[in-house]
């Protein structure tokens, strides 16, 4: 696995395949050797993408994922075939669980084709535990 | 006919053995014989027996050098061998009329299996995925401390002395079989609402469809808390994970939990309001 590469996933836009998206993003972060906060943020921001453009994605067409590897960090595209005709708004509940999720988000929508990128970077960084715990433990 | 040339050539050398192997067959039922009669832990008891180690030892040897090339030191080996030769020494009976070696043969075997597996097997043979997984989240707690961050999968790996891609897979693993404590232990003594504070102030800053926002108070206290720390304060699983007293991995299927809930229940709230319209 190396910069550049890039892994591609097409299944029919239908929730009982986002459990396949999420995996192989998960499984990809995780060989990629991502902690285990940022591979379990990537699943959840799977399902949250697909759970975004699957209700408006036109009957009988494919849902893309597409992880491109980066350097220390994955990108992501969703992509669908949609009758939407608006991107999902900034401050919708589904947009601010992505946003919080990833370290960019974006969608665009250009005839027809919906597009939901998320980047991730691989940071491990010391952190503040905080609450009790953290107080505890020192 | 070919069978008696075939065994003419060996014949000679064969009588030598079968001589000193006599005599000590007839060494040993003649020690058994004594040892039976003989009072446990006397000190007679104890020479005949020493006596019959002794005599034996060479079978012992011969067993452990056998399996000798499979990485174990072989003094290691043979004083696995001498232990199952004394258990055998100790249970044989002479009066079934069974050869000595016939009989410690597989109790010495025995011995040095059950040593490969308490040792060196635990170091050679893929460990289940399952055991695993079942290491996996002490260790992550552990590393969680450490580190002050979630490990990375190589760490984890690092930690428990196994490949990294047995941790991702028994990773995997764990998140299709395991399920959530209906009941997780919080940090004893105090109540959630009052390490967490209200999460009515996040709330108020989405603007969502109307429908959202009931459902998420109706939430399970725990979930919406943890819900609010994750995506309203941009808390880490980790950091919440420390503040709720509960494993980061619990935190991380509480979450997907929750969200797949609030979907399910929007979903059904918008199939309600489009047949009411």
């Amino acid at each position: 696995m190396k910069p550049g590469d890039v892994v591609r996933l097409s299944l029919p836009a239908a929730t009982a395949y986002v459990g396949v998206a999420r995996s192989l993003a998960a499984g990809l972060a995780t060989r990629l050797d991502f902690d285990l906060d940022h591979v379990e943020d990537l699943r959840l921001a799977v399902s949250e993408a697909c759970s975004l453009v699957i209700p408006t994605a036109v009957p009988g067409t494919d849902l893309n994922l597409e992880v491109r590897i980066g350097d220390g960090e994955v990108t992501l595209a969703i992509t669908s075939d949609t009758s939407a005709t608006t991107t999902p708004a900034d401050d919708s509940f589904a947009w601010t669980v992505l946003s919080a999720l990833a370290d960019d988000a974006s969608s665009t929508l250009a005839q027809g084709h919906q597009v939901i990128r998320l980047r991730f970077v691989s940071s491990a960084e010391p952190m503040a535990l905080d609450g009790p715990a953290g107080t505890e433990r020192s | 006919m070919t069978a008696g040339q075939g065994d003419a050539q060996p014949a000679g050398r064969r009588q030598v053995r079968t001589d000193a192997s006599a005599s000590r067959r007839e060494q040993s039922v003649e020690l058994f014989t004594e040892l039976v009669g003989l009072e446990q832990g006397s000190p007679r008891h104890a020479k005949v027996r020493a006596e019959l180690v002794q005599l034996h030892a060479g079978l012992a040897y011969s067993i452990a050098h056998r399996f000798s090339r499979r990485g174990q030191p072989d003094d290691d080996l043979e004083q696995v061998a001498m232990m199952g030769l004394l258990k055998s020494v100790d249970r044989f009976d002479p009066a079934r009329g069974l050869e000595f070696s016939t009989f410690a043969t597989p109790t010495i075997r025995g011995e040095i299996r059950r040593h490969f597996r308490d040792t060196a097997w635990a170091l050679h043979v893929p460990r289940g995925l399952r055991e695993l997984a079942t290491q996996i989240p002490p260790a992550v707690e552990e590393l969680t401390v450490e580190l002050r961050r979630s490990p990375r999968p190589s760490e984890i790996a690092a930690r428990l002395g196994t490949d990294p891609e047995r941790v991702v897979e028994a990773l995997e693993a764990a998140d299709a079989f395991t399920t959530i404590p209906i009941e997780a232990p919080s940090r004893e003594g105090r109540p959630l609402t009052e390490t967490l504070g209200s999460p009515d102030d996040a709330l108020a800053r989405i603007d969502e469809r109307e429908a959202l926002r009931p459902l998420i108070q109706a939430l399970p206290e725990r979930e919406r808390a943890i819900l609010m720390m994750r995506f309203f304060d941009e808390m880490s699983q980790s950091q919440i994970a420390a503040r709720v007293g509960i494993s980061q991995m619990h935190v991380s299927r509480l979450l997907s939990r929750t969200l797949r809930d609030l979907h399910d229940e929007l979903e059904a709230a918008s199939a309600v309001s489009a047949q009411h319209t």
